[in-house]
């Protein structure tokens, strides 16, 4: 049962009244007061937020925050349909676990996501910019917004320690959406580090390292710290056989290697990676051969680590990234259960330093 | 031109600006407001200072108790619903 404020209830939103969005009755009988009452009303945002924040409702089923398309084109990569809706199986497990992700305006503006949780961040109060550590890390937490905050791996990012937040780099967009359908998130109007780095541009910059090495290098793989990687990725009906759970052997490591897709806005050579959480056997609970293409398509990943410091042990010196073995992705690190597409990621050694 | 005598005096200068005002005021009562047209309020739900019209349903028995610490300390809301659910991060 959730306490709530009287602030809130003297606010805009509380002037509605409670019943308004989330249904039920006016009465004092506890039962009948919940009958039909929708404790997330913003499931149906159309109806609910609709009314009043339509230039957002209108535009909100395009974001990957709330249809997954990042998600659900990576599971899609690894089997043999084009749309996850061909195949009741896949579309199954994906409603059953990977949808549980998906986000509506008060998990991001009123309450904690169900993973992280649960409960109303501040007694109620809908908040017009979402806490970052309530909201953002409640989902984002085993990988970006754990690494940005140094909850995940070894320290915090440079940005964090000078009070950034998340939406302090992504513009809205990124959240709500822009109307247009994208695939997966790097077709989002993504941030970039030159956007306020501008004298770090290949193109401008003036120093040696960034004029060096111009667009062979993604940023992190100077500026980032180790990153979480997840390994050995498995679902299991939960407890009460309702739904599926993910869970997977956790790693932190730092490896670059070759860039596993090349665009014009990204045409990096060298990549910071991560292993993100797939294996050919993980939808095995669901049926065989859920993944055929598996070996298609690697499970070693761009990365943009979210962990940016000035200062890193492989950007300490020209030796400490050329001549260090352990920073370069080889086929030590894959296992068994990893896709044969990796081979194509393991890069010839970077120029000697003798040349 | 002189002025008249009777400003000669502060205080009579001012008791006459003061009787000019009370006859000013009486008019607009009396003869200029009772003509005017009456002003319209648009019924909002919410209260009188909200910024636009929206519905509202009344819900004090719902305020009644969550907004209440000793309601919520004596719910058995946990026991009844799961809180948190790991999905994996």
């Amino acid at each position: 049962m959730f306490l709530v404020s009287q602030e809130f209830v003297d606010s805009t939103h509380g002037s509605l009244g409670c019943i308004t969005c989330h249904g039920g009755a006016n009465e004092a009988d506890k039962a009948v007061a919940h009958e039909g009452m929708d404790p997330y009303p913003s499931r149906n945002f159309d109806a609910n937020c609709g009314a009043c924040h339509g230039e957002v409702t209108d535009v909100y089923a395009t974001s990957i925050h709330y249809n997954l398309h990042g998600m659900e084109n990576g599971l899609t990569e690894f089997t043999d349909v084009s749309s996850l809706s061909e195949s009741p199986h896949h579309e199954e497990t994906f409603d059953q676990d990977c949808f549980k992700c998906h986000a509506t305006c008060g998990d991001c503006h009123v309450s904690r996501a169900k993973n992280f949780s649960n409960g109303l961040v501040d007694q109620h109060t809908f908040l017009g910019t979402p806490s970052m550590e309530e909201n953002c890390y409640a989902c984002h937490n085993a990988r970006n917004a754990g690494e940005y905050m140094g909850m995940v791996g070894f320290g915090g990012d440079a940005h964090f320690d000078a009070g950034m937040t998340c939406m302090d780099c992504h513009p809205v967009d990124n959240f709500h959406g822009t109307g247009e359908e994208t695939d997966n998130m790097w077709e989002e109007n993504l941030p970039a580090c030159t956007d306020c780095h501008e004298d770090k541009d290949p193109e401008v910059a003036t120093d040696v390292e960034h004029k060096v090495h111009g667009d062979s290098l993604s940023c992190q793989v100077c500026h980032a710290q180790a990153n979480n990687n997840c390994f050995e990725c498995h679902l299991d009906p939960n407890e009460d056989g309702t739904a599926l759970q993910s869970s997977s052997e956790s790693k932190i490591m730092f490896r670059v290697g070759l860039n596993p897709n090349p665009t014009e806005e990204r045409p990096y050579k060298y990549v910071a990676l991560r292993h993100v959480p797939a294996q050919e056997a993980m939808l095995d609970v669901v049926g065989e051969n859920m993944m055929p293409n598996y070996d298609e398509k690697t499970n070693w990943k761009y990365s943009p680590t979210h962990n940016i410091q000035a200062s890193t042990f492989q950007n300490e010196s020209c030796e400490s990234c050329h001549e260090n073995d352990r920073i370069w992705l080889s086929e030590e690190d894959f296992r068994e259960t990893d896709s044969e597409a990796n081979f194509k990621l393991i890069p010839e050694r970077p120029p000697s330093l003798d040349q | 031109m002189s002025k008249p005598k009777i400003f000669n005096s502060w205080i009579s200068s001012l008791a006459i600006v003061a009787v000019l005002a009370i006859v000013a005021i009486g008019i607009y009562q009396m003869g200029i407001l009772p003509g005017l047209p009456e002003e319209e309020y648009t019924p909002v739900g919410g209260g009188e200072d909200k910024p636009f019209e929206f519905p509202s349903v009344d819900s004090a028995s719902c305020v009644a108790c969550h907004t209440s610490e000793a309601v919520i300390a004596a719910s058995t809301w946990v026991e009844e619903q799961p809180v948190a659910e790991d999905t994996g991060g």
